[in-house]
């Protein structure tokens, strides 16, 4: 089985960095694990989504729930009328992408875990601290996502 | 005209926002384009560490994470007053041409050809990288994932890590090149060669082969007659990883020549009262508004700004598409806004050729990496970033940490080139207060020829970065709020 994590987001945009300060810490936690560090969802990641079967995804989300609250967001095979916009080009792109270009080596299993974020916009290199509240939550929803 | 006054508390804010401001008579006066604000980064970086500069900045961005990593690796070589060894050269500007290769690739297929390959009047639905696949077939999309892949591929192999290197340091890189991984590099850019004739090809067909595609581009509301500026070698050719900064007139004679260290004394910063964004002019000539024109010190770089500023490519491929391009739309410079797509590709070829260049010369597998620094002080460090000149100026103090901070990236260079393309294109689609349908479109084509860069909030959930375009009329009130994003 090929596991694999991927943080997105970036690191000095305070809880836009979530997706990397995780990746960070799972580096130790589970190294049995193949961690990404990325800092744009854009095409590049189709490198760590192929050939793997099992993908969970981390990123910040603002929703307007409460700071701090992890939304579980399973990625089943999109339609491509789903996809409507011009040029920019994001997760859901990618996702699409693959599943028209190698669809036999996209995973079996594809999650997003994202943290709702209270500060996206500061130079800082620290959470705050309600999302970094919700880290233990998230390490185990982790280990959960890849339990036999 | 009226004049538009505006109360600082309309400060533009938010990425990818497009701000037209009206005239008394409904007719557009002038347009912006919100562009991310990098004095809290600048800030941040005080105090930190001078060697970790290039670990930081590549994550001020997630689009050109290795143009930062060389440019502030360059500032540091200057700071420590030190020369990098021969091979260290060669391996980072060969992982140079790896970000090249990737980037340009991405930029073309993904969101400069979906308005040719697909149509600039397509449905937006359709204006995108899958409009293009239902064109060009999918086994084309698969050598278009796979080359860009490979570019991505070279920048890991030398940076150590495929998005974020870590191999600069002052004097040097901190790893070599085996002999096993040069093959690899070798087979990966002379397929990229190979990759970048096809597109070319694919564009010559599609765009020059398609009358009305010729005139789009050819036609008024996207030429723009400023000042072209990029970095040359000593025969005046593109050099994207060193040399000295050119700086070429609309007639396309020499206007200026100067090294990265003498940068503030050729090129000023302008600010107005309703952007926290910063415009850059040259400094000789002069500020005079949103205006072109040789009395205008504004300047044009990344793709096309680069071609315009040189007389030919260092490399044999590269230089007769180079010779084509001038010859096709009427000599040099070509002020054509869209003709960036053009030099993009033009490039991609030369960083291809480079490349092979690069990694078939056998001192890219010499072990001399670094040179001992000297002491700390100031220095600046310069790259042709794949969307335009980038600079990063250090001062550092006698303990190694970061005095001061000023990047100015490639965006900046271009902000007053990309709101004076988006006025000019939206003039044609708001006439006395009337918007026509198509204003969406053209606007859009007309700043993503410059591939401006909002990358720096990167968060990706919801997903999209909305394109909104909001009108005002001669009093500064909302008139009317366009906009396009995903359902």
């Amino acid at each position: 089985m090929r596991n694999t994590v991927i943080g997105i987001g970036n690191l000095l945009r305070a809880d836009d960095g979530l997706g990397i300060h995780l990746v960070q810490r799972l580096k130790e936690k589970r190294p049995d694990l193949e961690v990404v560090d990325l800092s744009t969802a854009s095409i590049e990641m189709l490198e760590y989504i192929k050939g793997r079967d099992n993908v969970v995804i981390i990123d910040a989300i603002k929703t307007g729930a409460e700071p701090g609250t992890i939304h579980r967001i399973i990625l089943q095979e999109l339609k491509s009328s789903s996809f409507t916009s011009s040029h920019s080009f994001d997760l859901f792109g990618v996702l699409l992408l693959g599943w028209q270009l190698c669809r036999d080596e996209m995973p079996k299993k594809l999650v997003i875990l994202a943290v709702e974020a209270e500060d996206i916009d500061s130079f800082i290199d620290e959470l705050t601290t309600k999302v970094r509240l919700a880290i233990p939550q998230l390490l185990e929803m982790i280990d959960e996502e890849f339990k036999e | 005209m009226k004049e538009v006054i505006i109360n600082p508390i309309t400060r533009l804010e938010g990425h990818g926002k497009i701000t037209i401001f009206l005239n008394d008579e409904g007719n557009v006066e002038n347009a912006y384009l919100q562009i991310p604000e990098l004095r809290g980064f600048e800030r941040f970086c005080e105090g930190r560490r001078a060697e970790d500069m290039p670990i930081i900045t590549p994550r001020i961005c997630g689009v050109c994470p290795v143009a930062h990593h060389l440019a502030s690796a360059k500032a540091l070589d200057a700071v420590y007053g030190v020369e990098p060894t021969p091979t260290a050269k060669k391996l980072r500007e060969l992982m140079y041409m790896g970000y090249m290769i990737y980037d340009h690739i991405l930029h073309f297929y993904f969101l400069g050809a979906p308005d040719f390959v697909v149509g600039p009047d397509a449905p937006p639905a359709e204006r995108n990288i899958f409009g293009v696949l239902k064109k060009v077939g999918i086994d084309v999309g698969r050598q278009v994932i796979k080359h860009r892949a490979y570019g991505q591929r070279i920048t890991e192999i030398l940076g150590g890590k495929a998005t974020h290197p870590t191999s600069g340091l002052p004097g040097g890189v901190s790893r070599g090149l085996k002999e096993e991984e040069r093959q690899e590099i070798e087979e990966m850019a002379r397929s990229s060669v190979e990759f970048a004739q096809f597109s070319l090809g694919l564009f010559n067909k599609v765009v020059l082969g398609n009358k009305d595609y010729v005139n789009l581009i050819l036609s008024d509301p996207y030429q723009l007659r400023t000042y072209n500026m990029g970095l040359v070698d000593e025969d005046n050719r593109v050099n994207l990883y060193d040399g000295e900064i050119r700086v070429t007139d609309q007639r396309g004679r020499e206007f200026d020549r100067f090294e990265a260290k003498d940068y503030v004394d050729h090129i000023s910063e302008h600010v107005e009262p309703w952007t926290y964004s910063k415009f850059t002019y040259l400094s000789k000539v002069g500020w005079k508004g949103l205006t072109d024109g040789l009395e205008s010190g504004i300047y044009r770089v990344g793709p096309l700004g680069r071609l315009n500023a040189v007389e030919g490519m260092a490399t044999p491929l590269a230089d007769e598409e180079y010779k084509r391009l001038f010859d096709t739309l009427g000599g040099r410079p070509v002020n054509s806004t869209l003709a960036f797509h053009w030099a993009r590709l033009v490039e991609l070829l030369y960083a291809a050729e480079r490349a092979v260049e690069l990694s078939t010369d056998p001192a890219v597998t010499g072990t001399d990496l670094r040179n001992p620094i000297g002491e700390p002080g100031e220095g600046v460090g310069v790259i042709e970033a794949a969307r335009g000149t980038l600079f990063h100026h250090y001062k550092v103090d006698d303990e190694g940490l970061m005095k001061k901070v000023n990047l100015i990236v490639a965006t900046t260079n271009n902000y007053a080139d990309i709101c004076m393309s988006i006025r000019d294109a939206a003039k044609g689609f708001i006439k006395g207060g009337e918007v026509t349908e198509g204003l969406l479109n053209m606007v859009e084509m007309a700043f993503r020829a410059y591939d401006p860069c909002f990358a720096c909030s990167t968060h990706c959930l919801p997903g999209q970065t909305p394109l909104t375009v909001e009108i005002y009329d001669s009093r500064s009130t909302l008139y009317r709020r366009l906009e396009r994003s995903l359902d």
